[in-house]
């Protein structure tokens, strides 16, 4: 294997940029990715995901800045040099091939001597075992996919990229292949680089959760961080629902910001706005926010608004609320009363929070 | 079974009038009959060359004059039949291979490098394709005669190859280019992705996945060499390929032979096709199990 | 015409990918060039020299009183003669041409439509049949054609009974000749048609059925414009050899009234003294065949010829 590259460590992209002609796909990111961790790439459809990982696999070049895996540079290097293997958004299994041979294709190219036993544990782990005979094109998406992902793991890389490798599954296999995959992933201590579009997944299996956005990333850090205390706006509406609305800070009560939203004076934690003066986009979970009939006495934080539509979930109850600003914010209560309060559209409610749940953030997105 | 699916017995079903129901029908299997009759009239000739391999005629081969198989017995009997015929095949086998490796050559520049000169590329491979095939046999008598003659190449077997090769090349690098053009690039990608070498992902991965369009290319390119006969007429001075016997006999009256071996290439050509087919649908079936 | 190219493309191929969006891959370029060369010389050898010295001679000019000798010369009359002497030669070229590859396209239509969307698991054996006969050489079917065709035979018979044959004859006349062109080229219309039918989609074309109900108005506006690349490449595979073409005039038609391709076709190999002539006439059929090329392509094709 001429060139090969048996880097160890975490992965780090700097600076990392991607630009075709004129438009620029991926601006700058910066990121370093433990070593053995699950890391989850969201984004919305075209944010430059499936760019950022192709840059790490070699199969497309950084316009600018460096791509590391440990001490070793593997910008310029080719694919086949680098221990990172791809799960394809498309699969992309070799049509001539038998399943077999597709997953016993990486370990053949690098002379492995177990090529065989580690051909069929691979398939074993993806219980395609009694599939292995067969051409792809005589297996159902999901199957597929279980090969594609056999085939990448077989060969125990440094860091492996899913694509997207679970978009094709239903539901029941979907969460059988995340729990397989987490404990792979766990097992063989290999670095994961998932994107997905599924949010829950990216939740309840990464480590670590980037969100991505026109080519950069806007926040990264544990996936309940994220969703408790979003950064930006734009982080705030993709990750979960937020109700919001745009105030202006007018001063301070202690530990707390004042702002004026909705003619409402509400108080968020200084330590949980980004902005600290002039303009603040305050938002609530719809979890975080109780519905009342009365206004209830001496909290604070506190709206009144029309109910406009109610929908029973079975462990919870939503609401639809709309504010006196025109906005519409959404509630979320748990049916744990006796008597569950019953309102229908029309009636008039009071909304309150803890306001050590609220959050503000910059009014315009970075 | 309950009640829910029957059709009413008391009301009579629809049934439209007899003409009504023929014209139904006609336009219900419109396009497979007119294709039967378009396929009856590809044949017609072919057949008419079949019965007249057995007629058993004098001077021409014109008029029905009873039955024999005295051509089929030796169809080498007539002087240069044979001989042409080994000479269209050594024409297309040789013709076939070099026009389909240069052709391939080139379909893979065309479709996956970017690079200067390639609209014009596009053009030089366009252009004999839209050349008429009288042009470019004239246009090669008159550089054979005026120029390659001086350096000791003749009209001939040699000047009949070149020009198979230059008028098939096209068609080889069109049939290949599609077929590259429709392969999904990650396929490749994956291949170097698992550590294949550029040289491995070719072997490994894209070649056995455009043999199919080569080996269509390969079939394309014999066909068109050994059916050539305008551009063979001008380039091929003495040498004789089989369709070029065949049109200097008919001034005379084509032999029977010339039916067999014409009717023997048909069948063989049949056969040789619908065996490849055969096999590669036994193939496929076999992981179905 | 890579519509031509798909038909030998195997139905549904899995490694084949329907809207593969290559991203060409920037790999050096000498390579390409290297892959180009072998190809590019021989076109450029075997094409594009034999052109550039056809053009020569169909500038010479005859030595006087030495017929078969010529001398190098900027003579234009040559090809005045091409335009004016040859012009009804011309005019009888594109015209049989123009109407065989219309009666083609008219008898190819329904067959690579049947085989496309009826024909099923005999999709594969109708395509042999479609190619198979090139087999039995181009010059033994059109011979059969001019027996067929004869005063005694049987298609000549019928008409002469029906009284349909006005002149009495079919043999050794343009009909007879129309109809060779026709028969000879029906393959290279039939398959890149078939191709383009194949590749699409059969929903769509149910689709049209439920928004119009009615079949011609189906096929016009949905079916009909899906195979347009097909149908582009199948005229132009059809008329291009149809208007060079002198082996059917010469087997099925009349003695007089030649095509132009007869022309060239005398005059290089059996006039002494014609090659300028010829040649000028072989440049003139070309440059109008391609420009009218171009002016098809332009109205009716798509940006990718080949
Ligand atoms: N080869 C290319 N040439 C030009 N633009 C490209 C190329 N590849 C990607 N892009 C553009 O770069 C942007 C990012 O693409 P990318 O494939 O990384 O998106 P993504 O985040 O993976 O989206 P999705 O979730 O839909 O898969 C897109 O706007 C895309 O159009
Ligand atoms: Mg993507």
């Amino acid at each position: 294997m001429a060139g090969f590259k048996e880097a160890r460590g975490d992965l780090q992209l700097e600076s990392v940029t991607k630009t075709f002609g004129d438009f620029t796909a991926v601006d700058g990111i910066d990121l370093t990715v433990p070593r053995g961790s699950f890391f989850a790439l969201l984004g919305p459809s075209g944010c430059g995901k499936t760019t950022t990982l192709r840059m790490v696999a070699g199969l497309e070049q950084p316009t600018a800045g460096r791509v590391m895996i440990g001490d070793t540079d593997l910008t310029g290097s080719r694919p086949y040099e680098r221990p990172v293997n791809t799960v394809f958004q498309s699969y992309a299994l070799f049509p001539h091939l038998t399943i077999r041979d597709n997953v016993a294709f990486g370990p053949k190219r690098r002379k492995d001597k177990d090529a065989s036993t580690r051909t069929d544990d691979a398939l074993e782990l993806v219980q395609m075992t009694q599939f292995a005979g067969r051409k792809p094109h005589q297996l159902s998406g999901g199957q597929q996919q279980r090969v594609a992902l056999a085939r990448a793991l077989v060969n125990h890389p440094e860091v492996l990229l899913l694509d997207e490798p679970l978009g094709a599954l239903d539901l029941k296999l979907r969460r059988e292949m995340q729990v397989e995959l987490k404990r792979i992933q766990t097992e063989v201590g290999l670095t994961f680089i998932h994107v997905t579009h599924d949010q829950e997944e990216a939740m309840t299996m990464a480590d670590t959760v980037a969100v991505m956005n026109k080519g950069h990333i806007e926040q990264l850090g544990p996936p309940a961080h994220l969703y408790d205390l979003p950064r930006t706006r734009f982080v705030a509406n993709f990750l979960g629902q937020a109700n919001t609305g745009v105030g202006a800070i007018e001063g301070t009560d202690g530990e707390h910001l004042v702002a004026d939203v909705f003619g409402t004076k509400v108080k968020i934690s200084r330590a949980r706005s980004q902005v600290h003066d002039g303009e603040v986009l305050f938002g609530v979970r719809p979890e975080k926010v109780t519905v009342s009939r009365q206004q209830p006495q001496g909290v604070g934080n506190d709206v009144k608004g029309v109910v406009r539509d109610v929908s029973f979930l079975g462990v919870a109850t939503s609401y639809l609320v709309d504010m006196p600003s025109g906005a519409t914010w959404s509630c979320y209560e748990q049916n744990l009363d006796v008597e569950p309060i019953d309102l229908r559209p029309g009636d008039e409610v009071w909304l309150t929070w803890n306001p050590g749940h609220a959050f503000g953030v910059p009014v315009e997105e970075a | 079974m309950t009640t829910t699916d029957q059709t009413p017995v008391a009301s009579p079903a629809y049934r439209p009038s007899g003409a009504k129901r023929v014209q139904l029908w006609l336009a219900n299997h419109f396009a497979i009959l007119s294709a039967i009759l378009v396929l009856l009239y590809l044949f017609l000739p072919v057949a008419y060359t079949f019965a007249f391999s057995f007629n058993d005629h004098g001077k021409t081969n014109i008029v029905w004059q009873g039955f024999t198989w005295k051509h089929w017995q030796d169809p080498c009997r007539v002087a240069g039949a044979c001989e042409s015929l080994v000479t269209s095949l050594q024409v297309g086998a040789i013709s076939t291979v070099v026009a389909t490796v240069l052709g391939t050559l080139m379909a893979l520049a065309m479709v996956r490098y970017r690079f200067r000169g390639k609209a014009a590329s596009n053009v030089l491979i366009f252009v004999p394709m839209a050349t008429p095939e009288i042009v470019m046999g004239a246009a090669l008598l008159t550089i054979f005669v005026q120029g390659f003659a001086n350096v000791g190449i003749s009209l001939g077997f040699t000047t009949i190859v070149f020009a198979h090769i230059m008028f098939c090349l096209s068609f080889v690098v069109v049939t290949v280019k599609a077929r590259i053009q429709s392969l999904d690039p990650r396929i490749e990608e994956a291949a170097q992705d698992l550590y294949a070498s550029p040289a491995q992902t070719f072997w490994k991965v894209t070649f056995p996945l455009i043999l199919p369009g080569i080996l269509g290319a390969a079939m394309l390119a014999f066909s068109l060499s050994f059916d050539d006969f305008i551009i063979t007429n001008f380039v091929s001075g003495n040498e004789s390929t089989f369709p070029k016997f065949v049109y200097v006999a008919s001034r005379r009256g084509i032999p029977a032979e010339a039916n067999v071996i014409g009717f023997s290439m048909f069948v063989l050509a049949v056969l040789l096709v619908v065996g490849a087919q055969v096999v590669s649908s036994l193939r496929a079936s076999r992981y179905k199990e | 015409m890579s519509s031509l190219a798909q038909v030998s493309q195997v139905a549904g191929d899995p490694a084949v990918h329907p809207t593969a969006p290559a991203p060409e891959t920037e790999k050096r370029s000498w390579t390409a060039y290297l892959l180009l060369l072998p190809g590019v010389l021989w076109l450029g050898v075997f094409f594009i020299l034999p052109l550039v010295q056809l053009a020569a001679v169909s500038l010479q000019s005859r030595f006087p009183g030495f017929p078969g000798y010529y001398y190098r010369d900027l003579n234009f009359e040559n090809y005045l003669s091409a335009l004016t002497d040859y012009a009804p030669h011309f005019a009888r070229s594109f015209l049989y041409a123009g109407l065989a590859t219309f009666l083609a396209f008219v008898v190819a239509y329904p067959l690579a439509y049947a085989m496309a969307f009826k024909a099923g698991r005999w999709r594969n054996l109708m395509m042999i049949c479609v190619v198979a006969p090139f087999f039995t050489s181009f010059i033994l079917r059109t011979f059969a054609w001019s027996q067929i065709l004869a005063d005694e035979g049987p298609v000549a018979a019928v008409l002469n009974f029906l009284h349909l044959l006005p002149g009495g004859h079919i043999i050794n006349t343009p009909v007879a000749v129309v109809a060779g062109l026709t028969y000879n080229f029906l393959p290279f219309m039939v398959l890149p048609i078939y191709a383009s039918l194949e590749r699409a989609d059969p929903r769509v074309i149910e689709a049209g059925g439920d928004l119009y109900a009615n079949g011609f108005t189906t096929f016009r506006t949905v079916t009909l414009p899906m195979s347009m690349p097909g149908v582009l490449a199948g005229t132009l595979l059809t008329f291009i050899p149809a208007a060079g073409d002198f082996v059917n005039m010469e087997l099925l038609g009349p003695q007089r009234g030649k095509m132009v391709g007869n022309v060239i076709n005398d005059q290089f190999l059996a006039v002494p003294g014609g090659y300028p002539v010829a040649a000028a006439l072989s440049f003139t059929l070309m440059a109008a065949i391609l420009a009218m090329v171009f002016l098809y392509v332009r109205r009716f094709g798509t940006d990718e010829l080949v």
